[in-house]
């Protein structure tokens, strides 16, 4: 048996109490209530719809952007490196993907609560028959009164998976209601698909949880790629179904658990291939 | 509003000096899991090691004009003056041990034998192997091995002799030696 040095002891230890990790965004949120306190109290009243969490945001206006030309509202970028937390001024919680944007008019929750999207957000909306809550999204639309589901809208897709009450979801010539446990997507054609979705894999990305029940491996990639936004390449034909449960906070880990059961192995994505690779599967 | 992922913790902190409140956030979020982890080190709990950094965040915010104009390591200077928090949260709450403590029993920390042994367990192991030093020891091996402070700087903020900072890293070397050599050996590994 080896004798174990110092500097092995050394290295070990460098990692100290290295697994404690602060929820950063809350951190900072509650940093903010306390500056905030003291110098933007104005600020905070003509936000008032958006309380204490504005200070979290990048609130960007007319001008920020060359399309916000006609554009007088908010839009909220998530720019951190967890989901981000707030409530709209109708009382609806949002969780908003990191890299992803919600937008809104000043009209919102006079009539009607519309909200843009580009990225990912899980929505509890607070229930108002009176006032719907409205995506809009080229061909389609999604019209809520009061619910939880998870949504997903990029390269002209929009894909609902509903965790309680109904959502209905409209394509360019037919709509669906979506219930619980189910999805929804309208391709960027306008055509309109639906699925049971029991598992809530659409969800991940915010809890932390897969499960998959002899899922073909492409699809379990595929929902790896949906839920964190990333683009991931397989080499070579190798299809194996996917049973179980993982948990996975990012990309890495649930591809690397991927790799470790495929026997495989996993590359990270570079500057120059921006996907994450799996190969030797 | 401008996009601050770009710029330089030094460019944000004199940001900062100028009252940039985005700035804060950003520097915040750099940094701020980071400062945690030394805190917990020193004081052990979670809510006390956030605690502690929030303090120390909101008071670079309040004292923004009056912070150093030139500073050479933005992130040395967090470390240095979060270090300096958790010391004196610990002094001020009477929690620095003034003796030694009992020495611990190395086998009491343990698995099963015939485990399975890996990096990450044994990394969560070894934290539990420092957890289990005397408190003064622990201190001071966090402090020198961890903090990479020097004898010097660490007889200073304990307010003890540079011979008693020896002799206990003497003591948490052999403890932590004999640990690691049991468990590699029940393990099956070396």
């Amino acid at each position: 048996m080896n004798p174990i040095s110092d500097q092995d002891i050394d290295t070990l230890a460098k990692g100290y109490r290295s697994d404690f990790q602060p929820d950063v965004e809350s951190g900072l949120a509650r940093l903010k209530g306390r500056t905030q306190a003291q110098a933007r109290v104005r600020s905070i009243q003509r936000r008032r719809w958006l309380g204490i969490a504005a200070s979290l945001l990048v609130l960007a206006t007319v001008g920020a952007f060359g399309y916000d030309l006609f554009f007088a509202g908010t839009s909220i970028v998530n720019e951190g490196e967890a989901p981000m937390h707030f409530e709209l001024a109708d009382g609806t919680d949002v969780w908003l993907q990191q890299d992803s944007e919600i937008r809104y008019d000043r009209t919102f929750n006079d009539v009607d609560r519309k909200v843009e999207l580009n990225g990912q957000a899980y929505f509890e909306v607070q229930s108002d028959k009176t006032r719907p809550f409205l995506v809009q999204s080229g061909n389609a639309e999604l019209r809520v009164t009061g619910t939880t589901f998870n949504l997903r809208v990029e390269r002209g897709e929009m894909e609902v998976e509903v965790s309680e009450g109904s959502v209905m979801l409209t394509g360019k010539n037919n709509g669906v209601a979506v219930t619980q446990q189910e999805c929804g997507m309208v391709m960027p054609d306008g055509a309109v698909m639906h699925m049971k979705s029991p598992a809530l894999n659409r969800h991940a990305w915010r809890t932390g949880t897969f499960t998959f029940d002899n899922t073909p491996l492409r699809e379990v990639l595929k929902s790896i790629e949906n839920n964190f936004r990333v683009e991931v390449v397989l080499e070579g034909n190798e299809d194996f179904p996917v049973k179980g449960t993982f948990r996975a906070e990012n990309a890495e880990d649930a591809l690397t658990a991927i790799a470790k059961l495929g026997g495989g192995k996993l590359a990270l994505p570079t500057n120059e291939s921006p996907a994450y690779r799996l190969y030797n599967m | 509003m401008a996009d601050l992922s770009s710029r330089t913790d030094q460019e944000l902190f004199a940001d900062l000096r100028r009252g940039v409140e985005a700035a804060l956030d950003e520097l915040f979020r750099r940094h701020y899991a980071g400062l945690c982890q030394i805190a917990i080190r020193f004081v052990g709990d979670g809510g006390e090691a956030e605690d502690i950094v929030q303090e120390l965040f909101l008071s670079i915010w309040e004292k923004r004009e009056k912070l150093p104009e030139d500073v050479a390591g933005v992130g040395a200077y967090l470390r240095r003056a979060t270090r300096n928090r958790s010391l004196n949260f610990l002094r001020d709450r009477n929690r620095i041990p003034v003796d030694d403590g009992d020495p611990p029993e190395a086998h009491s920390s343990l698995g099963n034998p015939g485990e399975q042994i890996e990096a990450a367990e044994l990394r969560q192991r070894i934290d539990r192997a420092i957890d289990r030093l005397p408190e003064r020891c622990r201190l001071i091996f966090v402090m020198s091995r961890i903090e990479e402070m020097s004898h010097r700087e660490i007889s200073e903020a304990l307010d003890i002799s540079n011979k008693t900072v020896e002799n206990q890293m003497t003591r948490a070397y052999r403890f932590l030696r004999q640990w690691l050599a049991l468990y590699l050996l029940i393990s099956g590994i070396s």
